[in-house]
């Protein structure tokens, strides 16, 4: 890996075999072809890197809840925090664990190395300096990570280069020497870094890490003893996870209103699945519902046995969880005597549910009335999901006839209106020519002055006086037509230039 | 001896039963009565039938897919039907439409004169696309299927026999009532909906202002509502016009009305004109 630094292409990254060539970040590309002719180099990608480094802490979740990526701001090799304090047990113990961590990192093409320590800076320590057994993994005993991080050079405290070159001119060169010096005299001379590394990993004061994404409360997982792939089986442990989870709500007494379903492929990459409700279930037939329609929508599942190594094996899930993100108080479900009122209410949020599961939130709308003369500022629309459709209905009565239908932008239309103040005579929209037989009107409605230009939304083309009329045309069709602006502003003939028409709204 | 309607109702609900293979839906009697005796008694349901879908078309010649949308007249007879079944069923609608920033939509205050209550409407929104007709078809079959909804009106042009018969039985299931709004286009393909109706918007009547009637204003809205065609009844044109209480002849219920068949009307006095029409408007604000 290579990008350009300082005026040369520099080496950012190499790999072990080059390495043994004599090859080291930092070192210009030109010195390193020297070296060696035959090195393939690539684009450096910092931020694929700390995408790839994101993505991959996601797919670490599968451990535990907390995890964090590490390492690009810290110097070093990059890695990942697990935080794994009551988790180890889930996996057959801290040492399969992280066995089963390596293995699957070197399966989907990671080198990877595991360190478990009582500290964050220990376990750091641990992963990159520590004595590995054949699985690549180092476990320092509980308690025992002190004497185990004195023999490690000082590199191992996630000191700066430079600062590892200074220790390293003092003789300092193991964390033990470092530990064993009055706290003075090393702070005077390299700041306070290297005092609280060392606290750091010896646990003497705490060390914050932020997690990937804040751990959700309502959370459960189950992992395959052999890869799925058949959207049914899915489906199926879906289930089981939801009835267990609901299970968990009713005792709690609380009800999801959003749940995560979390995919694992065995190629590392993790599907996430959302579903949400207007008001929080339980209920696990309900919830499934929500659930499958995203699930079937996930691209085709292979279908049988696929060769280890095709992207179709990759595909395969081995590991689910299912979190509910989101959750409301709701009480134990009373039945009702006579079954049916309290019934058809849940069933219009379910079908609420559904249709916005699949259509979006933002497309299942209810109405809801504003106080306001401009009429396309009347009504506005609520995602259904979000509203429970109590609005009052006293809005809705306007004080003069308005259409069903408003289009959504008024649209121009060519008019001939001989007199002035007067509906015109005809009207041509979309092609076709009106013959306006009847007409109502005008209907003045003022600019809402009053409202800053910022707030006038979007569908205000002008802030300018419109004068609404109701026609009716040879063949009975009705329209809402109106003149914008007045004919005696401007010139003082009272003429204005062109009025101009606009067809706003369709009539019964 | 007069027959009892009572009586006939109950046999055409059998006979209706026995014409889907005995599976009769148990929601068969729970029809939408147009709370018009003309149209009603026509229907061999006794208005439309519930657990069915029907069609209604836009009788305007000049609509087609290059005017984009449909029109008015369309609109507010599903609206005044919609609202009827939301008052009728006590529950809500869902409006199933394309999603087009570009186009018309629905709009609550002009809906209220229908009768429907848009606090009450579910707008579902879906986009416009290769695959809007089945995701569409989708969203009318689940509301159909749903109990909770009152009638389930959609906007849906790609219809065919398969499609069609899918809807029939999600809403035979379910006990929904949909309705189709689409466009006259020529030669439809046959569907399996259980009746069909054109609507074409009629120059309106007489308004009535203060106990006057004035010609030049529009007046209710009128309607030409041809049954085309109704599984076990018989093709019949009907002048419809709605009725809301600025409608002085009637009375103060909102509802629809059956027009007397046109007769020759005075053409609108072209010295009338423009004062008449502001003047009426004043005593209609006065009224």
């Amino acid at each position: 890996m290579a990008m350009p630094e300082g005026g040369a292409v520099r080496l950012t990254a190499v790999t072990l075999a080059a390495q043994k060539a004599g090859l080291s970040p930092g070192q210009s590309l030109a010195d390193a072809r020297a070296l060696e002719p035959a090195v393939v180099v690539h684009d450096a990608d910092p931020d694929g890197d700390t995408a790839a480094l994101e993505a991959l802490a996601g797919w670490a979740t599968r451990y535990t809840p907390w995890t964090a990526a590490s390492g690009l701001e810290t110097g070093g090799a990059v890695g990942l925090w697990l935080d794994v304090s009551g988790c180890a047990h889930l996996f057959g113990g801290e040492a399969a664990m992280l066995d089963d961590l390596t293995g699957r990192l070197t399966a989907i093409g990671y080198t990877a190395r595991a360190g478990l320590a009582d500290t964050a800076g220990a376990a750091w320590a641990a992963a990159r300096f520590g004595k590995p057994g054949k699985s690549r993994t180092v476990i320092l005993p509980a308690g025992g990570h002190a004497p185990a991080i004195a023999a490690f050079p000082t590199a191992a405290l996630r000191l700066p280069p430079d600062m590892l070159d200074g220790l390293d001119r003092l003789g300092l060169r193991d964390i033990g020497d470092l530990a064993d010096l009055p706290r003075a005299g090393l702070t005077r001379r390299f700041g306070e870094l290297p005092a609280r590394r060392l606290d750091q990993a010896l646990g003497r004061i705490d060390e914050p890490i932020s997690p990937h994404a804040p751990a959700p409360v309502w959370r459960l997982r189950t992992a395959f003893p052999e890869v799925l792939g058949r959207e049914e089986d899915i489906a199926a442990a879906a289930r089981n996870l939801l009835e267990a989870l609901c299970n968990r709500l009713a005792r709690a007494e609380r009800g999801a209103r959003r749940l995560e379903l979390c995919l694992y492929r065995v190629g590392g990459r993790v599907d996430t699945l959302t579903a949400g409700t207007s008001r929080a279930s339980r209920e696990p037939d309900h919830l499934m519902r929500l659930l499958a329609e995203q699930l079937e929508r996930l691209p085709e599942p292979p279908t049988s046995a696929p060769d280890p190594l095709s992207a179709a094996a990759e595909a395969m899930i081995e590991t689910l969880t299912l979190a509910a993100t989101r959750t409301d108080p709701l009480r134990a479900a009373q039945v009702s005597l006579d079954n049916s009122r309290d019934a058809e209410p849940a069933a219009l949020e379910r079908l609420i549910d559904r249709l916005s599961g699949r259509l979006g939130a933002d497309n299942v709308m209810r109405f809801a009335a504003h106080e306001t003369h401009l009429p396309e500022r009347v009504q506005a629309s609520v995602p259904a999901l979000k509203e429970r459709g109590k609005s009052p209905t006293e809005g809705w009565q306007p004080p003069q006839p308005r259409p069903p239908r408003l289009l959504a932008r008024p649209e121009p239309v060519e008019a001939i209106a001989p007199v002035p103040d007067d509906p015109p005579v005809m009207f041509r929209w979309r092609g076709r020519l009106h013959r306006i037989t009847r007409a109502e009107g005008p209907e003045r409605i003022e600019p809402e002055w009053w409202r800053a230009p910022a707030d006038t939304g979007t569908t205000v083309l002008d802030a300018d006086t419109r004068d609404y009329y109701r026609v009716e045309d040879a063949d009975g069709q009705r329209f809402w037509l109106y003149r914008e602006g007045l004919y005696d502003r401007g010139s003082p003939d009272c003429a204005p230039a062109t009025p101009r028409w606009f067809l706003h709204g369709l009539f019964g | 001896m007069p027959a009892n309607p009572l009586l006939l109702q109950r046999l055409r609900s059998r006979i209706a039963a026995i014409e889907r293979d005995g599976t009769g839906s148990p929601h068969t009697g729970d029809h939408l009565a147009f709370g018009l005796p003309h149209i009603d008694d026509h229907l061999p349901w006794g208005g439309l039938a519930g657990g069915a879908v029907h069609e209604i078309l836009d009788g305007d010649p000049r609509t087609n897919s290059k005017t984009g949308c449909l029109n008015g007249a369309i609109t507010s007879f599903a609206a005044a039907l919609a609202g009827r079944a939301q008052v009728a069923r006590a529950s809500p609608i869902v409006w199933i439409a394309p999603r087009s920033d570009a186009r018309e939509s629905l709009y609550g205050p002009g809906l209220t004169a229908f009768g429907l209550d848009p606090a009450h409407l579910i707008a579902v929104r879906v986009p416009i696309g290769s695959e809007f007709a089945a995701t569409a078809l989708w969203a009318m079959e689940e509301a159909l299927r749903a109990t909770a909804v009152g009638i389930v009106c959609a906007e849906i042009e790609d219809l065919d026999l398969t499609a069609s018969r899918r809807l029939q039985l999600a809403a035979e299931a379910g006990g929904g009532l949909g309705l189709l709004l689409r466009k006259d286009e020529g030669a439809l393909p046959p569907t399996a909906s259980v009746s069909r109706w054109r609507i074409t918007a009629l120059p309106s009547g007489p308004a009535h202002v203060a106990g006057a009637k004035i010609t030049n204003l529009p007046g209710p809205a009128r309607w030409r509502a041809e049954l085309v065609r109704a599984r076990g009844g018989q093709p019949k044109t009907w002048q419809l016009e709605w009725k809301d209480d600025a409608n002085e002849d009637h009375d103060a219920a909102d509802g629809f009305a059956v027009v007397p068949p046109l007769r020759d009307r005075p053409l609108p006095e072209a010295d009338q004109g423009a004062a008449a029409i502001r003047i009426a408007l004043e005593t209609r604000q006065t009224a």
